[in-house]
């Protein structure tokens, strides 16, 4: 067996129920195993583990058990020595990266070890080769794709001769082409022999691409994982009625790189609408210029019979919430209630909006001490406390598990029946067609006319 | 992101070796805090503006008008004070000159050339490693706080004295301190040992261009040095 886990046990200080309960677990070399499980399910935890930041780095938890890879244990190793074993890709891969050459990037591991320069060129082109990452020597990582970027970090690790991968959460921000190729990446490793383990919400996604499906639930891995809920449909009730964004053949440059092209778009009241794209498509920026936070090249939007290059942002935001990707960037106050409640909202509404998002046992709670899911509910929360007529979200799916998505879902959906209009941008197929009573597909900026089937071919042909 | 082939055009100036860039930057600077004529101030500023355009290096609109500003600003106050022209003249370009070195050099070097530069030095290997993340890291500190102030106001949010350290600090630092959590990890991760020997893939190396550039600086001071004391 590659890696082995024997009574892996882990206790937060503080907290009476320990989150990981004696964890048992076999892995054969060269299977890919998927391990999900609902948020603050203890997935992190595990996943800080088994690369050996708990205890090294993290050492004021209470931990215990074995983490064997290769017949060698690694609990007692220093980070450094468990990092010739196992490597981890993290959700964000901008944290990983430490210079600005693909080619310098993979080779920062090994330079950390003390692989002398010529064995350094030789290690790094067989890992490119090994995750499809040949074609992008001598570019600069700045000029890649988050899926590149990923790739570039996975030949990083996997030039290091770990054993085992482990992978947190790696689809967050990949678009369909980006998901295709880590697929065939991880396909190509396990093939060469690497143990890959992989913490990811998407299952629906994921279970394509892997051995074993493991379900963290209780502090227990189980080995029956539930099945993948479905989403509720949107079913509007009343018609759309009037218009509450309209683009007319908007266009925006960044530099001398046109990211919109003449995009035409409406959003009514009732109406919901899922704006779908690759990377780079203009989704963000899109929300940017209604919010009037970048400025058009040429062509006319109304928000609200507003026009944001005219008025203030904070002018628009009477009338229109943004709920950003990082929902660290939108929490300011001292508890979960405090953030949800302002003078424009009321305690009743507030009230109202954690019930609704599954909060109110969280209500107390420093917003920056819970889960990335957790988080982006509080921001959606306090965006529809406000009673927006136009609601723009930015992936409002990274970080959330089946239940919660649901939550979401559902309030979204009772949001736009109450005479809200939803625009939402997101990578996610199953909350796109959850979300939208209408979809739309951005293609370089552009709306293009193709259906969502074709557009979703390339991460189901497998 | 900084310094980035591939998405920024690679010049001469880029390919110099850092440590090229490092001392001509230091001469020039050293200089232009020696000189007390505005007219031998001139030919550095010149070499400055000439290198710019070698480099193609096209600073952003906001960021030359806040230097220009602060240095209008700086020649103002020194002509308040001093009444002379002269004198305030002198402060502006030396402020101009010292500001602009900053930029041309950021701009044309990669954060891992730089680390491979100073490594010549034989610098302590953690404080190379701090150069190396406190490079990657400031883009990435000033990209958050960007999008914080835009979320602040997205929410209504007004610049109350007071209460900017709630809604600007505290967001902030949550996200700061997640961030150098995150890069220790994966510092630790990538094998990164401060105590332990490291090799070098790439380093940079001297080529004929340094040894020109060097001389077309060294050739800018002696101008500069003539003018002062003719």
């Amino acid at each position: 067996m590659s890696l082995v886990l024997e009574r892996i046990f882990c206790r937060y200080p503080g907290h009476a129920a320990p989150v990981l309960r004696g964890i048992d677990m076999s892995l054969a070399s060269g299977s890919t195993t998927l391990i999900s499980g609902s948020t603050g399910s203890g997935k992190s935890t595990l996943s800080l583990i088994l690369c050996g930041a708990i205890p090294n780095l993290i050492d004021r938890l209470e931990s215990g058990g074995r983490v064997v890879v290769d017949g060698e244990e690694l609990t007692l190793l220093p980070m450094r020595q468990v990092a010739r074993k196992v490597g981890l890709l993290m959700q964000n891969v901008e944290h990983q990266l430490f210079t600005d050459r693909v080619e310098d990037e993979v080779a920062f591991g090994l330079e950390n070890m003390g692989v002398p320069a010529r064995e350094i060129e030789s290690r790094l082109a067989t890992a490119l080769q090994a995750v499809g990452a040949n074609h992008l020597r001598g570019r600069a990582l700045g000029s890649l794709s988050s899926g590149e970027r990923q790739r570039v970090m996975l030949a990083a690790l996997v030039s290091l001769g770990q054993s085992l991968l482990v992978l947190d959460e790696p689809l967050a921000y990949l678009d369909r082409h980006g998901t295709a190729a880590l697929f065939n990446a991880l396909g190509d490793l396990s093939r060469a022999g690497k143990t890959i383990v992989v913490f990811e919400h998407r299952r629906d996604l994921v279970r394509t691409a892997v051995d074993r499906e493991l379900w963290l639930g209780d502090g227990r891995l189980l080995d029956t994982a539930p099945a993948v809920p479905s989403l509720p449909r949107f079913e509007g009730c009343a018609s759309p009625a009037e218009s509450r964004l309209i683009c007319e053949n908007v266009s925006f440059l960044r530099g001398d790189l046109p990211i919109l092209r003449e995009l035409c778009l409406e959003v009514r009241a009732h109406e919901s609408v899922v704006l779908l794209g690759d990377n780079g498509a203009g989704k963000t920026t899109l929300l940017r210029l209604v919010l009037g936070l970048e400025k058009t090249r040429s062509g006319q939007i109304s928000v609200c019979g507003l026009d944001p290059g005219r008025i203030p942002t904070r002018q628009l935001a009477l009338n229109t919430a943004l709920v950003l990707q990082n929902p660290d960037h939108q929490l300011f106050l001292d508890t979960v209630r405090a953030e949800v409640t302002s003078a424009r909202t009321g305690t009743d509404a507030a009230r109202a909006e954690l019930e609704a998002l599954g909060l109110c046992g969280l209500a107390e709670r420093h917003p920056q001490s819970l889960s990335t899911g957790e988080k982006r509910r509080v921001t959606i929360a306090a965006a529809l406390a406000r009673h927006p007529k136009l609601l723009l979200l930015d992936e409002p799916t990274v970080g959330q598990d089946d239940a919660s998505l649901a939550l979401v879902v559902r309030r979204l959906h009772a949001y736009v029946n109450q005479g809200g209009a939803l625009l939402v941008t997101t990578h996610d197929e199953r909350a796109a067609r959850a979300l939208g009573s209408r979809i739309v597909l951005l293609r370089e900026g552009r709306v293009i006319d193709r259906s969502v089937d074709d557009h979703f071919v390339l991460t189901r042909a497998r | 992101m900084l310094p980035l082939s591939g998405s920024q055009p690679v010049t001469v100036i880029h390919r110099l070796h850092p440590l090229t860039k490092i001392g001509c930057a230091t001469a020039v600077t050293g200089l232009a805090l020696a000189l007390n004529r505005p007219m031998a101030l001139s030919p550095l500023l010149a070499g400055l503006l000439l290198v710019m355009l070698l480099g193609r290096i096209r600073l952003a609109s906001r960021l030359l008008l806040g230097l220009l500003a602060i240095c209008a600003l700086v020649a103002a106050g020194s002509l308040w004070a001093s009444g002379d022209p002269s004198e305030a003249a002198r402060y502006g370009l030396r402020l101009l000159i010292v500001a602009a070195t900053i930029p041309i050099s950021a701009s044309t070097t990669a954060a891992h050339d730089l680390v491979h530069g100073l490594a010549r030095l034989r610098l302590p290997q953690g404080l190379l490693m701090a150069v190396l993340v406190a490079w990657r890291f400031f883009p990435v500190i000033a990209d958050q706080l960007r999008r914080i102030s835009e979320a602040r106001l997205l929410r209504g949010g007004h610049c109350r004295f007071g209460a900017w350290h709630r809604q600007l600090m505290l967001p902030l630092a949550a996200i700061t301190i997640d961030h150098a959590d995150r890069v220790a990890l994966a510092l630790e991760g990538r094998g990164f040992d401060v105590n332990a020997k490291r090799t070098w893939y790439r380093p940079p190396t001297f080529h004929f261009r340094d040894v020109m550039s060097c001389v077309a600086t060294a050739a800018v001071l002696m101008a500069a040095v003539v003018l002062e004391w003719r």
